[in-house]
Protein backbone atom coordinates (compact mmCIF):
# COMPACT_ATOMS: atom_id res chain seq x y z
CA UNK A 1 0.00 0.00 0.00
CA UNK A 2 2.82 2.41 0.89
CA UNK A 3 4.70 1.61 -2.28
CA UNK A 4 1.65 2.56 -4.32
CA UNK A 5 1.35 5.77 -2.33
CA UNK A 6 4.96 6.69 -3.00
CA UNK A 7 4.41 6.39 -6.72
CA UNK A 8 1.33 8.61 -6.65
CA UNK A 9 1.98 11.97 -8.33
CA UNK A 10 0.45 14.00 -5.51
CA UNK A 11 2.74 12.42 -2.91
CA UNK A 12 5.79 13.12 -5.05
CA UNK A 13 4.84 16.77 -5.50
CA UNK A 14 4.24 17.24 -1.76
CA UNK A 15 7.53 15.50 -0.87
CA UNK A 16 9.45 17.84 -3.14
CA UNK A 17 7.71 20.82 -1.54
CA UNK A 18 8.88 19.67 1.91
CA UNK A 19 12.46 19.28 0.65
CA UNK A 20 12.49 22.76 -0.89
CA UNK A 21 11.15 24.20 2.39
CA UNK A 22 14.36 23.07 4.08
CA UNK A 23 16.48 24.86 1.48
CA UNK A 24 14.37 27.98 1.96
CA UNK A 25 14.92 27.72 5.73
CA UNK A 26 18.65 27.59 5.04
CA UNK A 27 18.50 30.89 3.16
CA UNK A 28 16.55 32.53 6.00
CA UNK A 29 19.21 31.23 8.39
CA UNK A 30 22.08 32.45 6.21
CA UNK A 31 20.93 36.05 5.73
CA UNK A 32 21.81 37.10 9.28
CA UNK A 33 25.09 35.17 9.24
CA UNK A 34 26.42 35.84 5.77
CA UNK A 35 25.33 39.44 5.18
CA UNK A 36 28.18 41.90 5.68
CA UNK A 37 28.24 43.41 9.19
CA UNK A 38 27.81 41.97 12.69
CA UNK A 39 24.21 41.97 13.98
CA UNK A 40 25.34 41.96 17.61
CA UNK A 41 27.47 45.08 17.24
CA UNK A 42 24.65 46.71 15.28
CA UNK A 43 22.23 46.28 18.21
CA UNK A 44 24.60 47.15 21.04
CA UNK A 45 26.54 50.38 21.35
CA UNK A 46 30.30 50.66 20.98
CA UNK A 47 30.72 50.76 24.76
CA UNK A 48 29.06 47.37 25.36
CA UNK A 49 31.02 45.09 27.72
CA UNK A 50 32.33 41.76 26.38
CA UNK A 51 29.83 40.08 28.74
CA UNK A 52 26.89 41.99 27.20
CA UNK A 53 28.10 41.10 23.70
CA UNK A 54 28.34 37.43 24.68
CA UNK A 55 24.82 37.48 26.17
CA UNK A 56 23.31 39.09 23.07
CA UNK A 57 25.11 36.57 20.85
CA UNK A 58 23.48 33.79 22.87
CA UNK A 59 20.05 35.42 22.71
CA UNK A 60 20.24 35.67 18.93
CA UNK A 61 21.42 32.06 18.63
CA UNK A 62 24.69 33.30 17.14
CA UNK A 63 26.98 31.48 19.62
CA UNK A 64 28.89 28.31 18.87
CA UNK A 65 29.96 26.74 15.59
CA UNK A 66 27.96 27.64 12.48
CA UNK A 67 26.86 24.03 11.97
CA UNK A 68 25.71 23.80 15.59
CA UNK A 69 23.72 27.02 15.13
CA UNK A 70 22.20 25.62 11.95
CA UNK A 71 21.18 22.36 13.57
CA UNK A 72 19.64 24.19 16.51
CA UNK A 73 17.77 26.57 14.19
CA UNK A 74 16.30 23.77 12.07
CA UNK A 75 15.35 21.64 15.08
CA UNK A 76 13.66 24.59 16.80
CA UNK A 77 11.88 25.62 13.59
CA UNK A 78 10.50 22.12 13.06
CA UNK A 79 9.15 22.14 16.62
CA UNK A 80 7.53 25.50 15.90
CA UNK A 81 9.97 27.67 17.86
CA UNK A 82 11.35 30.63 15.92
CA UNK A 83 12.89 32.46 18.88
CA UNK A 84 11.65 35.56 20.67
CA UNK A 85 11.57 39.16 19.54
CA UNK A 86 14.39 41.30 20.97
CA UNK A 87 12.26 44.43 21.11
CA UNK A 88 9.06 43.04 22.63
CA UNK A 89 10.06 39.69 24.15
CA UNK A 90 7.09 38.02 22.42
CA UNK A 91 7.70 34.65 20.71
CA UNK A 92 8.14 35.17 16.96
CA UNK A 93 5.60 32.43 16.22
CA UNK A 94 3.05 34.42 18.22
CA UNK A 95 3.86 37.60 16.22
CA UNK A 96 3.40 35.74 12.96
CA UNK A 97 0.15 34.08 14.10
CA UNK A 98 -1.25 37.45 15.15
CA UNK A 99 -0.46 39.18 11.87
CA UNK A 100 -0.91 36.51 9.21
CA UNK A 101 -4.70 36.79 8.81
CA UNK A 102 -4.73 40.19 7.06
CA UNK A 103 -1.86 39.13 4.79
CA UNK A 104 -3.42 35.83 3.77
CA UNK A 105 -6.80 37.49 3.20
CA UNK A 106 -5.12 40.09 1.01
CA UNK A 107 -3.11 37.51 -0.95
CA UNK A 108 -6.13 35.23 -1.48
CA UNK A 109 -8.35 38.12 -2.57
CA UNK A 110 -5.64 39.32 -4.97
CA UNK A 111 -5.24 35.86 -6.48
CA UNK A 112 -9.02 35.58 -7.05
CA UNK A 113 -9.33 39.07 -8.56
CA UNK A 114 -6.31 38.66 -10.84
CA UNK A 115 -7.41 35.28 -12.18
CA UNK A 116 -10.98 36.49 -12.75
CA UNK A 117 -9.67 39.52 -14.66
CA UNK A 118 -6.78 37.99 -16.60
CA UNK A 119 -8.68 35.01 -18.04
CA UNK A 120 -11.32 37.02 -19.96
CA UNK A 121 -8.76 39.71 -20.90
CA UNK A 122 -6.23 37.15 -22.13
CA UNK A 123 -8.95 35.28 -24.05
CA UNK A 124 -10.15 38.42 -25.79
CA UNK A 125 -6.60 39.51 -26.72
CA UNK A 126 -5.78 36.02 -28.04
CA UNK A 127 -8.96 35.75 -30.14
CA UNK A 128 -8.74 39.30 -31.58
CA UNK A 129 -4.99 40.10 -31.40
CA UNK A 130 -5.14 43.29 -33.49
CA UNK A 131 -8.37 44.79 -32.15
CA UNK A 132 -8.75 48.03 -30.20
CA UNK A 133 -9.03 46.05 -26.97
CA UNK A 134 -5.62 44.41 -27.42
CA UNK A 135 -4.03 47.79 -28.15
CA UNK A 136 -5.56 49.47 -25.12
CA UNK A 137 -4.50 46.51 -22.99
CA UNK A 138 -0.87 46.80 -24.12
CA UNK A 139 -0.67 50.54 -23.32
CA UNK A 140 -2.40 50.21 -19.94
CA UNK A 141 -0.17 47.23 -19.12
CA UNK A 142 3.10 49.10 -19.69
CA UNK A 143 1.90 52.02 -17.57
CA UNK A 144 0.75 49.73 -14.77
CA UNK A 145 4.05 47.84 -14.73
CA UNK A 146 6.16 51.01 -14.69
CA UNK A 147 4.27 52.65 -11.83
CA UNK A 148 5.70 51.75 -8.42
CA UNK A 149 3.16 49.63 -6.53
CA UNK A 150 3.28 51.72 -3.37
CA UNK A 151 2.65 54.86 -5.40
CA UNK A 152 -0.29 53.27 -7.20
CA UNK A 153 -1.61 52.35 -3.75
CA UNK A 154 -1.24 55.94 -2.60
CA UNK A 155 -3.15 57.22 -5.64
CA UNK A 156 -5.92 54.67 -5.00
CA UNK A 157 -6.04 55.68 -1.34
CA UNK A 158 -6.34 59.35 -2.31
CA UNK A 159 -9.08 58.72 -4.88
CA UNK A 160 -11.22 55.93 -3.37
CA UNK A 161 -10.72 56.36 0.37
CA UNK A 162 -10.11 60.07 0.93
CA UNK A 163 -12.02 61.68 -1.96
CA UNK A 164 -14.84 59.19 -2.60
CA UNK A 165 -15.01 57.50 0.82
CA UNK A 166 -15.58 54.07 -0.75
CA UNK A 167 -13.04 52.26 1.44
CA UNK A 168 -11.60 52.70 4.94
CA UNK A 169 -8.37 54.74 5.07
CA UNK A 170 -6.44 52.27 7.23
CA UNK A 171 -6.72 49.14 9.34
CA UNK A 172 -8.18 45.66 9.16
CA UNK A 173 -10.99 43.67 10.75
CA UNK A 174 -11.06 39.88 10.68
CA UNK A 175 -14.21 37.94 9.80
CA UNK A 176 -15.90 37.23 6.50
CA UNK A 177 -17.88 40.26 5.38
CA UNK A 178 -15.96 42.80 7.49
CA UNK A 179 -12.53 41.92 6.07
CA UNK A 180 -13.66 42.44 2.46
CA UNK A 181 -14.24 46.17 3.03
CA UNK A 182 -10.60 46.61 4.05
CA UNK A 183 -9.08 44.27 1.52
CA UNK A 184 -10.78 44.95 -1.83
CA UNK A 185 -8.90 48.15 -2.65
CA UNK A 186 -5.36 46.96 -1.78
CA UNK A 187 -6.08 43.69 -3.60
CA UNK A 188 -7.19 45.64 -6.67
CA UNK A 189 -3.97 47.69 -6.56
CA UNK A 190 -1.76 44.59 -6.50
CA UNK A 191 -3.94 43.03 -9.24
CA UNK A 192 -3.33 46.06 -11.46
CA UNK A 193 0.30 44.97 -11.66
CA UNK A 194 -0.36 41.23 -11.70
CA UNK A 195 -3.09 41.10 -14.37
CA UNK A 196 -0.84 42.40 -17.20
CA UNK A 197 1.64 39.58 -16.55
CA UNK A 198 -0.93 36.82 -16.06
CA UNK A 199 -3.10 37.93 -19.00
CA UNK A 200 -0.06 37.89 -21.28
CA UNK A 201 0.81 34.34 -20.27
CA UNK A 202 -2.81 33.22 -20.65
CA UNK A 203 -3.00 34.86 -24.09
CA UNK A 204 0.15 33.06 -25.26
CA UNK A 205 -1.23 29.81 -23.91
CA UNK A 206 -4.62 30.22 -25.65
CA UNK A 207 -2.81 31.04 -28.89
CA UNK A 208 -0.92 27.76 -28.59
CA UNK A 209 -4.09 25.83 -27.71
CA UNK A 210 -5.82 27.23 -30.81
CA UNK A 211 -3.30 25.31 -32.94
CA UNK A 212 -4.24 21.97 -31.38
CA UNK A 213 -6.10 19.38 -33.45
CA UNK A 214 -8.91 18.97 -30.95
CA UNK A 215 -9.87 22.62 -31.52
CA UNK A 216 -10.40 22.02 -35.22
CA UNK A 217 -12.26 18.82 -34.45
CA UNK A 218 -14.55 20.69 -32.05
CA UNK A 219 -15.31 23.38 -34.63
CA UNK A 220 -16.05 20.75 -37.26
CA UNK A 221 -18.33 18.91 -34.83
CA UNK A 222 -20.18 22.17 -34.12
CA UNK A 223 -19.72 22.26 -30.35
CA UNK A 224 -21.76 25.00 -28.64
CA UNK A 225 -20.03 28.32 -28.01
CA UNK A 226 -19.98 28.17 -24.20
CA UNK A 227 -18.88 24.53 -24.15
CA UNK A 228 -16.18 25.32 -26.73
CA UNK A 229 -14.76 28.24 -24.74
CA UNK A 230 -14.68 26.48 -21.37
CA UNK A 231 -13.83 22.86 -22.27
CA UNK A 232 -11.72 23.36 -25.34
CA UNK A 233 -10.06 26.74 -24.85
CA UNK A 234 -9.91 27.88 -21.22
CA UNK A 235 -9.39 24.61 -19.37
CA UNK A 236 -6.37 23.41 -21.34
CA UNK A 237 -4.86 26.92 -21.39
CA UNK A 238 -5.23 27.85 -17.77
CA UNK A 239 -2.43 25.58 -16.49
CA UNK A 240 0.53 27.84 -17.39
CA UNK A 241 -1.27 30.78 -15.79
CA UNK A 242 -1.76 28.90 -12.54
CA UNK A 243 1.82 27.63 -12.72
CA UNK A 244 2.93 31.25 -12.99
CA UNK A 245 0.64 32.23 -10.14
CA UNK A 246 2.60 29.87 -7.91
CA UNK A 247 5.81 31.45 -9.14
CA UNK A 248 4.38 34.93 -8.80
CA UNK A 249 3.26 34.37 -5.20
CA UNK A 250 6.71 35.56 -4.26
CA UNK A 251 6.22 38.88 -5.98
CA UNK A 252 2.69 39.00 -4.63
CA UNK A 253 3.94 38.61 -1.06
CA UNK A 254 6.62 41.20 -1.75
CA UNK A 255 4.01 43.61 -3.10
CA UNK A 256 1.79 42.95 -0.10
CA UNK A 257 4.59 44.13 2.20
CA UNK A 258 4.45 47.57 0.58
CA UNK A 259 0.70 47.69 0.11
CA UNK A 260 0.12 46.77 3.76
CA UNK A 261 2.30 49.72 4.75
CA UNK A 262 0.38 52.08 2.44
CA UNK A 263 -3.03 50.92 3.65
CA UNK A 264 -1.99 50.64 7.28
CA UNK A 265 -2.89 46.95 7.49
CA UNK A 266 -1.48 45.17 10.57
CA UNK A 267 -0.19 42.27 8.49
CA UNK A 268 3.00 40.26 8.43
CA UNK A 269 4.65 42.65 5.95
CA UNK A 270 4.14 45.58 8.31
CA UNK A 271 5.70 43.51 11.09
CA UNK A 272 8.66 42.63 8.87
CA UNK A 273 9.33 46.28 8.06
CA UNK A 274 9.08 47.25 11.72
CA UNK A 275 11.45 44.42 12.66
CA UNK A 276 13.93 45.50 9.98
CA UNK A 277 13.96 49.14 11.05
CA UNK A 278 14.32 48.23 14.75
CA UNK A 279 16.91 45.50 14.01
CA UNK A 280 14.79 42.81 15.64
CA UNK A 281 16.75 39.94 14.07
CA UNK A 282 14.86 36.88 15.37
CA UNK A 283 11.62 38.37 14.02
CA UNK A 284 13.23 39.19 10.65
CA UNK A 285 14.59 35.65 10.40
CA UNK A 286 11.26 34.05 11.37
CA UNK A 287 9.23 36.13 8.93
CA UNK A 288 11.71 35.46 6.10
CA UNK A 289 11.27 31.75 6.80
CA UNK A 290 7.48 32.03 6.74
CA UNK A 291 7.51 33.99 3.47
CA UNK A 292 9.76 31.38 1.88
CA UNK A 293 7.63 28.49 3.12
CA UNK A 294 4.46 30.25 1.90
CA UNK A 295 5.94 30.59 -1.60
CA UNK A 296 6.85 26.89 -1.62
CA UNK A 297 3.43 25.94 -0.24
CA UNK A 298 1.52 27.89 -2.87
CA UNK A 299 3.64 26.70 -5.78
CA UNK A 300 3.17 23.13 -4.55
CA UNK A 301 -0.60 23.66 -4.35
CA UNK A 302 -0.71 25.24 -7.81
CA UNK A 303 1.19 22.26 -9.18
CA UNK A 304 -1.43 19.93 -7.69
CA UNK A 305 -4.23 22.00 -9.27
CA UNK A 306 -2.51 21.94 -12.66
CA UNK A 307 -2.31 18.17 -12.60
CA UNK A 308 -6.06 17.99 -12.02
CA UNK A 309 -6.96 20.57 -14.68
CA UNK A 310 -4.81 19.82 -17.68
CA UNK A 311 -4.91 16.27 -18.99
CA UNK A 312 -1.91 16.96 -21.25
CA UNK A 313 0.53 17.48 -18.34
CA UNK A 314 -0.15 13.95 -17.10
CA UNK A 315 0.55 12.42 -20.50
CA UNK A 316 3.84 14.23 -20.85
CA UNK A 317 5.31 12.74 -17.71
CA UNK B 1 27.45 49.41 -24.04
CA UNK B 2 30.11 49.45 -26.74
CA UNK B 3 29.13 49.58 -30.41
CA UNK B 4 26.54 46.97 -31.29
CA UNK B 5 27.04 46.02 -34.94
CA UNK B 6 23.79 44.03 -35.07
CA UNK B 7 21.57 47.02 -34.29
CA UNK B 8 20.62 48.60 -37.58
CA UNK B 9 17.04 49.83 -37.54
CA UNK B 10 16.26 51.85 -34.44
CA UNK B 11 13.06 50.64 -32.78
CA UNK B 12 10.54 53.48 -32.16
CA UNK B 13 9.95 52.30 -28.57
CA UNK B 14 13.68 52.27 -27.95
CA UNK B 15 14.10 55.81 -29.33
CA UNK B 16 11.13 57.15 -27.35
CA UNK B 17 12.44 55.60 -24.15
CA UNK B 18 15.97 56.84 -24.73
CA UNK B 19 14.72 60.38 -25.43
CA UNK B 20 12.52 60.45 -22.33
CA UNK B 21 15.25 59.05 -20.10
CA UNK B 22 17.80 61.40 -21.65
CA UNK B 23 15.57 64.38 -20.82
CA UNK B 24 15.08 63.21 -17.22
CA UNK B 25 18.78 62.53 -16.70
CA UNK B 26 19.85 65.82 -18.34
CA UNK B 27 17.37 67.76 -16.20
CA UNK B 28 18.52 65.96 -13.06
CA UNK B 29 22.14 66.90 -13.83
CA UNK B 30 21.55 70.53 -14.84
CA UNK B 31 18.60 71.83 -12.80
CA UNK B 32 20.06 71.31 -9.29
CA UNK B 33 23.18 73.22 -10.44
CA UNK B 34 21.45 76.27 -11.91
CA UNK B 35 18.38 76.49 -9.66
CA UNK B 36 18.44 79.06 -6.83
CA UNK B 37 16.83 76.44 -4.54
CA UNK B 38 18.55 73.70 -2.58
CA UNK B 39 17.25 70.09 -2.61
CA UNK B 40 17.90 69.58 1.14
CA UNK B 41 17.68 72.99 2.84
CA UNK B 42 14.30 74.71 2.67
CA UNK B 43 14.50 78.43 1.84
CA UNK B 44 11.06 79.10 0.31
CA UNK B 45 7.57 79.55 1.76
CA UNK B 46 6.31 76.09 2.92
CA UNK B 47 3.32 74.19 1.43
CA UNK B 48 2.98 76.31 -1.71
CA UNK B 49 1.00 74.72 -4.56
CA UNK B 50 2.68 74.32 -7.97
CA UNK B 51 3.38 77.72 -9.63
CA UNK B 52 5.74 79.37 -12.10
CA UNK B 53 8.49 79.75 -9.49
CA UNK B 54 7.97 76.30 -7.96
CA UNK B 55 6.88 73.97 -10.77
CA UNK B 56 6.13 71.11 -8.33
CA UNK B 57 5.26 73.34 -5.35
CA UNK B 58 7.08 73.31 -2.02
CA UNK B 59 6.90 70.87 0.89
CA UNK B 60 6.23 71.46 4.59
CA UNK B 61 9.85 72.54 5.12
CA UNK B 62 9.85 75.04 2.25
CA UNK B 63 11.92 72.90 -0.10
CA UNK B 64 11.35 73.29 -3.83
CA UNK B 65 9.90 69.92 -4.92
CA UNK B 66 11.09 70.30 -8.53
CA UNK B 67 14.76 70.57 -7.59
CA UNK B 68 14.34 67.98 -4.84
CA UNK B 69 12.64 65.44 -7.15
CA UNK B 70 15.34 65.85 -9.79
CA UNK B 71 18.17 65.52 -7.28
CA UNK B 72 16.38 62.41 -6.01
CA UNK B 73 16.04 60.70 -9.39
CA UNK B 74 19.75 61.35 -9.96
CA UNK B 75 20.56 59.49 -6.74
CA UNK B 76 18.09 56.68 -7.51
CA UNK B 77 19.47 56.18 -11.01
CA UNK B 78 23.08 56.19 -9.78
CA UNK B 79 22.33 53.59 -7.09
CA UNK B 80 20.28 51.43 -9.48
CA UNK B 81 22.90 51.46 -12.24
CA UNK B 82 25.63 50.57 -9.72
CA UNK B 83 23.59 47.72 -8.22
CA UNK B 84 22.58 46.32 -11.62
CA UNK B 85 26.11 46.68 -13.00
CA UNK B 86 27.73 44.73 -10.18
CA UNK B 87 25.02 42.02 -10.03
CA UNK B 88 25.19 41.67 -13.82
CA UNK B 89 28.96 41.10 -13.74
CA UNK B 90 29.04 38.79 -10.73
CA UNK B 91 25.90 36.86 -11.67
CA UNK B 92 26.88 36.41 -15.30
CA UNK B 93 30.37 35.18 -14.39
CA UNK B 94 29.06 32.66 -11.88
CA UNK B 95 26.23 31.60 -14.19
CA UNK B 96 28.58 31.16 -17.14
CA UNK B 97 30.88 28.95 -15.05
CA UNK B 98 27.84 26.92 -13.92
CA UNK B 99 26.59 26.48 -17.47
CA UNK B 100 30.00 25.39 -18.78
CA UNK B 101 30.68 23.12 -15.79
CA UNK B 102 27.49 21.22 -16.64
CA UNK B 103 26.64 18.38 -14.30
CA UNK B 104 29.59 18.75 -11.93
CA UNK B 105 29.44 18.99 -8.14
CA UNK B 106 30.41 22.68 -8.21
CA UNK B 107 27.60 23.46 -10.61
CA UNK B 108 25.11 21.47 -8.52
CA UNK B 109 26.02 23.28 -5.33
CA UNK B 110 25.87 26.70 -6.97
CA UNK B 111 22.53 25.84 -8.58
CA UNK B 112 21.09 25.06 -5.17
CA UNK B 113 22.18 28.46 -3.86
CA UNK B 114 20.90 30.29 -6.94
CA UNK B 115 17.51 28.56 -6.98
CA UNK B 116 16.87 28.99 -3.28
CA UNK B 117 17.70 32.71 -3.39
CA UNK B 118 15.38 33.07 -6.37
CA UNK B 119 12.59 31.29 -4.49
CA UNK B 120 12.27 34.28 -2.16
CA UNK B 121 10.36 37.46 -2.88
CA UNK B 122 13.10 39.84 -4.06
CA UNK B 123 12.06 42.76 -1.85
CA UNK B 124 11.61 40.56 1.23
CA UNK B 125 15.11 39.10 1.07
CA UNK B 126 16.54 42.57 0.37
CA UNK B 127 14.75 43.81 3.50
CA UNK B 128 16.42 41.02 5.47
CA UNK B 129 19.86 42.08 4.23
CA UNK B 130 19.18 45.74 5.04
CA UNK B 131 18.33 44.64 8.59
CA UNK B 132 21.97 43.60 8.98
CA UNK B 133 23.74 46.13 6.76
CA UNK B 134 21.71 49.10 7.89
CA UNK B 135 19.60 51.63 5.99
CA UNK B 136 21.90 53.77 3.83
CA UNK B 137 22.63 54.24 0.11
CA UNK B 138 25.46 51.69 0.35
CA UNK B 139 23.22 49.34 2.36
CA UNK B 140 20.49 49.36 -0.29
CA UNK B 141 22.95 48.75 -3.10
CA UNK B 142 24.56 45.82 -1.30
CA UNK B 143 21.15 44.35 -0.39
CA UNK B 144 20.15 44.44 -4.06
CA UNK B 145 23.44 42.90 -5.18
CA UNK B 146 23.27 40.11 -2.57
CA UNK B 147 19.73 39.15 -3.64
CA UNK B 148 19.93 40.14 -7.31
CA UNK B 149 23.00 38.33 -8.66
CA UNK B 150 21.21 34.97 -8.56
CA UNK B 151 18.72 36.11 -11.20
CA UNK B 152 21.51 36.92 -13.66
CA UNK B 153 23.20 33.64 -12.79
CA UNK B 154 20.05 31.75 -13.79
CA UNK B 155 19.88 33.53 -17.16
CA UNK B 156 23.60 33.08 -17.83
CA UNK B 157 23.55 29.42 -16.76
CA UNK B 158 20.91 28.56 -19.34
CA UNK B 159 22.64 30.54 -22.08
CA UNK B 160 26.15 29.24 -21.30
CA UNK B 161 24.94 25.65 -21.45
CA UNK B 162 23.75 26.32 -25.01
CA UNK B 163 26.87 28.25 -26.04
CA UNK B 164 29.23 25.65 -24.58
CA UNK B 165 27.75 23.08 -26.94
CA UNK B 166 28.00 25.30 -30.02
CA UNK B 167 30.29 24.33 -32.88
CA UNK B 168 32.50 27.40 -32.73
CA UNK B 169 33.36 26.56 -29.11
CA UNK B 170 34.32 23.00 -30.05
CA UNK B 171 36.35 24.47 -32.91
CA UNK B 172 38.20 26.78 -30.50
CA UNK B 173 38.92 23.83 -28.21
CA UNK B 174 40.20 21.74 -31.13
CA UNK B 175 42.50 24.58 -32.11
CA UNK B 176 44.17 23.98 -28.76
CA UNK B 177 43.21 27.25 -27.10
CA UNK B 178 43.49 27.27 -23.33
CA UNK B 179 40.37 26.83 -21.18
CA UNK B 180 40.75 30.42 -20.01
CA UNK B 181 40.91 31.75 -23.54
CA UNK B 182 37.87 29.75 -24.68
CA UNK B 183 35.97 30.98 -21.64
CA UNK B 184 36.85 34.67 -21.93
CA UNK B 185 37.00 35.06 -25.70
CA UNK B 186 34.37 32.65 -26.97
CA UNK B 187 31.84 31.79 -24.28
CA UNK B 188 31.59 34.88 -22.09
CA UNK B 189 30.93 37.44 -24.89
CA UNK B 190 28.11 35.31 -26.25
CA UNK B 191 26.53 34.86 -22.85
CA UNK B 192 26.97 38.50 -21.98
CA UNK B 193 24.93 39.91 -24.87
CA UNK B 194 21.79 38.15 -23.68
CA UNK B 195 22.46 38.99 -20.03
CA UNK B 196 22.73 42.65 -20.97
CA UNK B 197 19.21 42.65 -22.44
CA UNK B 198 18.00 41.01 -19.23
CA UNK B 199 19.82 43.64 -17.15
CA UNK B 200 17.94 46.42 -18.92
CA UNK B 201 14.61 44.92 -17.90
CA UNK B 202 15.98 44.36 -14.39
CA UNK B 203 16.93 48.02 -14.15
CA UNK B 204 13.22 48.93 -14.04
CA UNK B 205 12.64 46.51 -11.17
CA UNK B 206 15.73 47.72 -9.30
CA UNK B 207 14.93 51.44 -9.59
CA UNK B 208 11.47 50.69 -8.21
CA UNK B 209 12.91 48.39 -5.52
CA UNK B 210 15.35 51.04 -4.26
CA UNK B 211 12.52 53.55 -4.02
CA UNK B 212 10.32 50.92 -2.36
CA UNK B 213 12.95 50.07 0.28
CA UNK B 214 13.43 53.76 1.01
CA UNK B 215 9.64 54.21 1.14
CA UNK B 216 9.56 51.51 3.83
CA UNK B 217 12.29 53.31 5.80
CA UNK B 218 14.80 50.57 5.00
CA UNK B 219 16.80 52.40 2.36
CA UNK B 220 17.99 55.95 1.87
CA UNK B 221 16.83 58.02 4.86
CA UNK B 222 15.58 61.60 4.88
CA UNK B 223 16.62 64.41 4.62
CA UNK B 224 18.61 63.05 1.64
CA UNK B 225 16.59 63.62 -1.53
CA UNK B 226 15.34 60.17 -2.61
CA UNK B 227 12.01 59.56 -4.37
CA UNK B 228 10.68 56.69 -2.23
CA UNK B 229 11.58 58.46 1.01
CA UNK B 230 9.98 61.65 -0.31
CA UNK B 231 6.75 59.84 -1.18
CA UNK B 232 6.76 58.27 2.28
CA UNK B 233 7.21 61.64 4.01
CA UNK B 234 4.71 63.27 1.68
CA UNK B 235 1.89 60.78 2.20
CA UNK B 236 1.05 62.47 5.48
CA UNK B 237 0.09 65.51 3.39
CA UNK B 238 -1.91 63.56 0.83
CA UNK B 239 -5.20 65.30 1.58
CA UNK B 240 -3.91 68.87 2.20
CA UNK B 241 -0.96 69.17 -0.22
CA UNK B 242 -1.27 66.42 -2.84
CA UNK B 243 1.73 67.73 -4.82
CA UNK B 244 4.24 66.68 -2.15
CA UNK B 245 3.85 62.90 -2.71
CA UNK B 246 2.38 62.95 -6.24
CA UNK B 247 5.18 64.68 -8.17
CA UNK B 248 8.03 62.47 -6.88
CA UNK B 249 5.85 59.46 -7.74
CA UNK B 250 5.24 60.79 -11.23
CA UNK B 251 8.97 61.40 -11.79
CA UNK B 252 9.73 57.86 -10.62
CA UNK B 253 7.02 56.39 -12.86
CA UNK B 254 8.29 58.41 -15.85
CA UNK B 255 11.85 57.19 -15.34
CA UNK B 256 10.67 53.58 -14.91
CA UNK B 257 8.45 53.80 -18.00
CA UNK B 258 11.28 55.13 -20.16
CA UNK B 259 13.66 52.39 -19.00
CA UNK B 260 10.91 49.84 -19.70
CA UNK B 261 10.52 51.23 -23.24
CA UNK B 262 14.30 51.05 -23.74
CA UNK B 263 14.41 47.47 -22.48
CA UNK B 264 11.45 46.29 -24.60
CA UNK B 265 12.74 48.13 -27.66
CA UNK B 266 16.27 46.76 -27.22
CA UNK B 267 14.95 43.24 -26.95
CA UNK B 268 12.91 43.62 -30.15
CA UNK B 269 15.85 45.13 -32.01
CA UNK B 270 18.28 42.38 -31.06
CA UNK B 271 15.72 39.66 -31.75
CA UNK B 272 14.79 40.77 -35.27
CA UNK B 273 18.15 42.10 -36.38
Amino acid sequence: MFAALRRHWAVRIVARGVAVSFIVATVAFSVLRLAPGDPVLAILSDQATPQAIEDMRKRLGLDGHLLVQYGRFLWDAVRGDLGTSITSGVPVVRIIADSITPTLTLVAMTAVISLLLSIPIGLRVALVPDGWFARVFRVVASFALATPGFFLGLLALLLFSIRLGLAPVAGFEPGFPAALAYVWLPALVISAQLVPILARVFRASVTRTLDEEFIEAAIVRGVSRSRFQWHYLIRPSVAPTIALLGYITGQLLGASVMIEMVFGMPGIGTRLVRAVTTRDYPTVQGILLIFGVLVVLISTLSELVIRRLDFRVGEAR
Amino acid sequence: MTSEPRLRRADPMFVTGLTLLGLVVAASLVVPLVSPFDPVRGTAEPLQPPSGTHLFGTDNLGRDMFVRSLAAIRLDMTLAVTAVGVSLLVGTLIGAVMGVAGRSKLSGALSLVVDSINAFPFIVLALGVVAVVGPSPAGVVSAIIVTGWARYARVARARAAVVAGAEYVSAARLLGYSRWRVMTRHIFPNVYSESFAFALSELVIVVLAIAALSFLGAGVRPPTAELGAMISEGRLFLSQAWWIPIFPGAVLALAALSIQLIADGYERMTRYA
